[in-house]
């Protein structure tokens, strides 16, 4: 009986603390039988407590609710060492349209209209065709289900060089744009 | 009920099998709610407006539309897309507003957009279907809350290098003059009519009792960056039945001259078909306009500054020929903001001012004042216009926010005679983008 009480002393000590801030800035609870439930984090003078769904709560220390690890897919990462999609990385500009790559992510705004468009989020490359040094684009992509995804834009960019490039989404409409490197 | 069961599993095998060769299909869309209102004291009857100021319901306008696109590719490497666009009041009419964007109708109203086809082969692309199209004199005007859309085939070939030939067919068309862009038609009728049906209403308008013929379009297009620093294109249309058309430009980057300094020239001319002019029993002039422009970019600023002349006597807007001859759109450097079909008007010499300024994380500014003068030949309509826009997102939201000060001599007029007074416009324009 005393082993058991001390061995669930020690499984909640272990337990205390796993508590994990995701993305949207919710915070759930692993707990030891492989399921998870959201919590609520509160502030109670210096104390941090997290409210359970099932009515209990419990004292936490803020320092030990992790940041959930930024996930990069191997979609996400496709093709991005390539030294073609490395030229990219960087601001672009030119004829109403605007590009911020960095590894992760891109913010893209175009003129439309009376309005600037503006997509920002995650991207991939879908396909690299080295020839013509073309490349396929999948922009801020909100959700995939097999091969139908939700949201964001494709756009085709062609590298003409270090400081050049042009994109050619538009070019089925005879529309191409060129832009240049914002240093 | 076996058999019933097998045939079930047999359907839904044949419906997995027949939809195999999709591939990357993606559905996005927007969600848009635009808003205007002005003080303006008169009507276009002369006639004194009661409630005349901002945020009045009288001088209000409001409209909201929805768009859904999916964009797929297909077995043997076409790649083909659908579209819809939606368009309602949501009932604005009945407390905020008294007008609408697009369409003319406060009615909800919706159609399909797009649909097309379009398949490389080598250097050639083949577009066939219900499309967008950006060309100088027949476009898709995108100010609005919805775009023209046109039934029509195009053909890309870029075998000549740095240079992409085109020619297009346009068989129909849903373009709409006088500032609503689309037209709609309620209970599932097909909104699309022949291309150059909008000019057929402007000119049935002024010559009653004329039957225009129109029978869709042909363009032929050479856009090529072969020479250096340079980007010319040449297009040349053939409304048939009604006019003959060629647009030249040539946009000059003078990066040697000046690190982002730009020249731009164009020169167009519309010539009247002679089956036109029989039928109207008139000899009409052609149309013609010529732009300069000169540009210079510096890393978050943009600046231009634009001149155009019209020929005296054209009988046509140097403008959009898919939205008619009244409010279209130009492609001229030197179009106004939001006030459409003065610029390219006969016998109209106008200067453009603008700037562009990205405050990074703060918001896009824009400005523009643009001056429009008009001979007497012509019909002695002056106007001036300044605009100033200020566009942020915040996440997938798109916001811009317009003032814009009109004064022209055909807009607030007291009487037929009267030169019409300066008002002043706010615009709200919001997009919701998924």
């Amino acid at each position: 009986m005393k082993r058991s009480l001390f061995a669930a002393l020690f499984a909640s000590a272990l337990i205390a603390g796993n508590y994990i801030t995701l993305d949207n800035g919710k915070v759930i609870e692993l707990r030891p039988d492989g399921t998870w439930q959201e919590v609520k984090v509160i502030k109670k003078g210096n104390e941090t407590i997290a409210i359970k769904p099932d009515g209990t709560w419990e004292k936490v220390e803020s320092k030990n609710i992790e940041v959930a690890n930024k996930l990069e897919t191997n979609a996400e990462a496709k093709f991005k060492d390539t030294p073609l999609v490395q030229t990219l990385i960087g601001t672009w500009s030119g004829d109403g349209e605007r590009y911020e790559f960095t590894k992760d992510k891109v913010v893209f705004s175009v003129k439309d209209g009376h309005r600037t468009k503006t997509i920002s989020g995650k991207w991939s490359v879908e396909n690299i065709d080295e020839k013509n040094k073309t490349l396929t684009l999948n922009l801020a992509e909100g959700a995939r289900l097999g091969f139908l995804t939700f949201g964001g834009e494709i756009r085709k960019i062609k590298i003409i060089d270090d400081n050049t490039i042009e994109d050619i989404t538009g070019w089925d409409e005879g529309k191409i744009v060129t832009l240049h490197r914002v240093r | 009920m076996k058999l019933a069961k097998l045939s079930l599993a047999a359907l839904m095998a044949l419906g997995v099998s027949a939809f195999a060769d999709v591939q990357n299909i993606k559905v996005s869309g927007d969600a848009k709610l635009f808003y205007g209102t002005a003080d303006v004291d008169y009507d276009e009857n002369y006639n004194k407006i009661k409630d005349s100021s901002l945020f009045g319901k009288s001088t209000s306008y409001g409209q909201a539309a929805f768009d859904l696109a999916a964009t797929a590719d297909l077995a043997d490497g076409v790649k083909g897309k659908v579209g819809i666009t939606a368009l309602s009041t949501l009932g604005l009419e009945n407390n905020l507003v008294s007008d609408i964007w697009a369409g003319g109708t406060t009615q909800t109203t919706w159609w399909a957009s797009e649909a097309w086809l379009a398949k490389t082969f080598g250097n050639t692309t083949v577009k066939v279907g219900r499309q967008y199209l950006d060309t100088p004199l027949a476009f898709s005007e995108k100010w609005n809350i919805a775009a023209n859309s046109f039934d029509a085939a195009v053909v890309l070939n870029n075998d000549l290098p740095q240079t992409t030939l085109v020619a297009a067919w346009i068989g129909r068309g849903n373009g709409a003059g006088d500032y609503s862009v689309v037209r709609t038609v309620t209970n599932g009728g097909d909104s699309f009519r022949t291309y150059g049906s909008a000019i057929q209403d402007t000119l049935q308008g002024k010559f009653p009792g004329k039957n225009v013929k129109v029978a869709g379009a042909y363009a032929v297009a050479a856009v090529t960056k072969a020479i250096p620093y340079t980007t010319a294109q040449v297009w040349y249309y053939d409304v048939v039945d009604i006019a003959s058309a060629w647009w030249l430009q040539a946009d000059i980057d003078l990066k040697e001259v000046l690190p982002g300094l730009t020249f731009g020239a164009q020169y167009a001319d519309i010539n009247p078909a002679s089956k036109l002019e029989k039928e109207l029993s008139t000899k009409l002039d052609d149309a013609k306009a010529w732009a300069v422009k000169l540009g210079y970019s510096m890393d978050n600023l943009k600046l231009a500054a634009a001149y155009s002349a019209t020929d005296k006597k054209g009988p046509v807007l140097v403008a959009n020929t898919a939205t008619g001859l009244k409010g279209s759109q130009s492609k001229l450097y030197t179009e106004a903001w939001w006030n459409y079909g003065y610029v390219s008007a006969p016998d109209t010499k106008t200067w453009m001012v603008s700037a562009d300024y990205n405050m990074e994380g703060i918001a896009d500014f824009m400005a523009q004042y643009t001056s429009a003068n008009q001979g007497t030949t012509g019909g002695d309509v002056d106007m001036q216009e300044f605009t100033l826009a200020a566009s942020k997102s915040f996440g997938n939201l798109d916001t811009t926010l317009a003032y814009i000060y009109t004064k022209a001599d055909d807009q607030n007029q007291k009487s037929a005679t009267d030169k019409g007074d300066g008002y002043n416009m706010i615009q709200v324009y919001l997009t919701y983008n998924f």
